[in-house]
């Protein structure tokens, strides 16, 4: 695995540095505002799922933790520096790394040059150019390929892998990637109960054997419940709740889940929510 | 065909509400156009040439019986040979000068706003020139230049094939999908990174594919550019037909098809492998 030492700031004595601060972040697109001031910490270690609806906010939010969006209004710390200003690619990958939606591997390349991608902030052109044209692999790809159970398919195009396969090809390219902070968007969305376990398992073996921080948009809020330390629940770019996993309720995730428009839609949603509740 | 017309649709809506009725009106005076061009053909005896009815039956009777002749057979061998020797040197060049300026002209490298259209309006400006001119005027400018030589057969096909193929792969990098690239910037990709591990992936299958079928055209135009007197199967052609010998001309002719047929095949053995 790539090495984990590097610039970043230590928490120190006196004052712990959070592995995630943000404070009073709102963003918006055009008129419709996708995050509406937000303000939570994470430290480090913690695995934290944002759940609620879709377009509730949780990519806008993720993707801006990440640095790939600047947000409107409010500050985000990660370890202490704000992600969006890091300059140095390489200095920037080792400090946060997002797991994709699987829409966004590259479905020409196979499986091994996706993951090999996690890799390309610090690898100069010539080093990425080799990796790709020469029947070398690099071996760090292939652990994180092993680790998530897809290395005999490691040459296979990634257009030929199923769903689930694909989705798994993604986190082991944050895996080789190995930042601080694991950003990730539905990492479970579209596998089946016992992979999606295997996985998240994977991951909190990993923040806590590597101190890594997780933070992740969850659908299920079983998983979430069961997988992770906390559970912040999103809802029309804001949080409505941000709860230690053992602490969530049905009432929240009723809540949460909630239509809009008329109570009849409520209350429907709120049973099904009771239906998905039964594994608390 | 079934994209593009949904493309379409829109724009032609706009102009049917805009014009009502101006399609037919359009169609009318365009058929009236094609028949009056007909009349204002100025050829004594008319345009239809009484005697082409005896020569075309002679021309259709040899096709069945070209001229295979160990000898003849032999000399056509060899004018293939050269004709598709120009073809994969004209289709060389195309590659290695179209490449480099299609990656320009896609502006896909540069950061900065203005540095990026200069460089993509002056690559494309370049490109639309070298495919603007037909192979044929390449061909004469290039002979009256340095001669009968090779060099003009090959650069005459390279050039205007380098600014088709230049043009087809700077729209297909611009148009790959966007996602995978947007990931790839997050895990600290640079522009030539996303450019090798993103866009050339997504856009290979298609540009090869298009290359191929750009060097059958190359082998035609290869033929054709013999008439100018660089050898090969066009003028084999031109001989035989001078001569009336049309057995020898469907040789040569025959030897164009299987030329064209075997590119065609292994073009989509080599689809099918990008594809699978």
């Amino acid at each position: 695995m790539a090495t984990t030492e590097n610039t970043l700031a230590k928490p120190d004595q006196d004052r712990p540095v959070a592995a995630c601060r943000i404070e009073g972040l709102s963003h918006r697109h055009g008129t419709r505002t996708a995050v509406d001031n937000v303000s939570f910490s994470i430290e480090r270690g913690q695995m934290v799922a944002l759940v609620g609806q879709s377009g509730a906010g949780k990519t806008t939010l993720l993707r801006i933790i990440t640095g790939m969006i600047e947000p409107s209004s409010g500050s985000v710390e990660l370890l202490g520096r704000d992600p969006g200003k890091i300059s140095d690619l390489a200095e920037r990958t080792r400090l946060v790394g997002m797991m994709q939606q699987r829409l966004d591997l590259v479905s020409q390349l196979s499986a091994r040059h996706n993951v090999d991608a996690g890799m390309l902030g610090r690898w100069n052109l010539l080093k990425s150019l080799a990796y790709l044209a020469l029947p070398f692999t690099h071996p760090p790809s292939m652990a994180a390929l092993a680790s998530v159970g897809l290395e005999a398919r490691a040459n296979e195009r990634v257009s030929r892998l199923s769903g689930g396969e694909q989705q798994r090809v993604a986190l082991a390219r944050v895996l080789v990637q190995d930042p601080q902070v694991i950003v990730a968007d539905e990492p479970v969305a579209s596998l089946d109960p016992d992979l999606a376990s295997d996985l998240l398992g994977l991951l909190r073996k990993i923040a806590t054997e590597r101190d890594r921080t997780v933070i992740a948009s969850i659908h299920d809020p079983v998983l979430a419940s069961r997988h992770f330390d906390r559970v912040i629940g999103v809802r029309e770019g804001g949080v409505q709740f941000d709860v230690p996993a053992e602490a969530l309720t049905r009432e929240m995730l009723g809540q949460l889940y909630e239509r809009k428009t008329g109570n009849g839609d409520g209350d429907s949603g709120e049973a099904a929510d009771g239906r998905l509740l039964w594994g608390i | 065909m079934g994209s593009l017309n949904a493309a379409l649709e829109p724009v032609s809506a706009r102009w049917r509400n805009r014009f009502p009725g101006s399609r037919a009106q359009l169609t009318l005076l365009l058929l009236a156009a094609f028949t009056w061009s007909f009349f204002s053909i100025e050829s004594p005896g008319g345009i239809i040439h009484t005697g082409g009815v005896d020569a075309l039956t002679e021309i259709a009777g040899a096709f069945v019986t070209p001229d295979l002749t160990p000898g003849y057979l032999g000399m056509v061998i060899g004018d293939a040979w050269t004709t598709l020797s120009f073809a994969v040197a004209g289709m060389t060049v195309a590659v290695l000068l179209g490449v480099p300026m299609g990656v320009l002209a896609s502006g896909v490298l540069q950061s900065g706003r203005f540095r990026r259209l200069g460089v993509m309006a002056g690559a494309r400006g370049v490109l639309a020139v070298l495919r603007a001119v037909h192979e044929i005027v390449w061909a004469i400018l290039f002979v009256a230049a340095f001669g009968l030589s090779p060099a003009a057969g090959v650069l005459a096909i390279g050039i205007p094939y380098a600014g088709i193929i230049g043009r087809i792969l700077a729209e297909r990098l611009q148009d790959a999908p966007p996602e995978p690239l947007a990931s790839l910037r997050a895990s600290g990709a640079s522009a030539f990174e996303v450019l090798a591990y993103g866009r050339i992936p997504a856009s290979a299958a298609d540009v090869i594919s298009y290359a191929f079928y750009r060097f059958e055209c190359a082998v035609r135009a290869a033929a054709v550019l013999s008439f100018v007197g660089l050898g090969g199967l066009g003028l084999r052609i031109s001989t035989a037909l001078d001569d009336l010998a049309f057995e020898r001309m469907w040789t040569p002719v025959f030897a164009l098809v299987v030329l064209v047929v075997g590119i065609d095949l292994w073009s989509s053995q080599i689809r099918r492998r990008l594809l699978r």
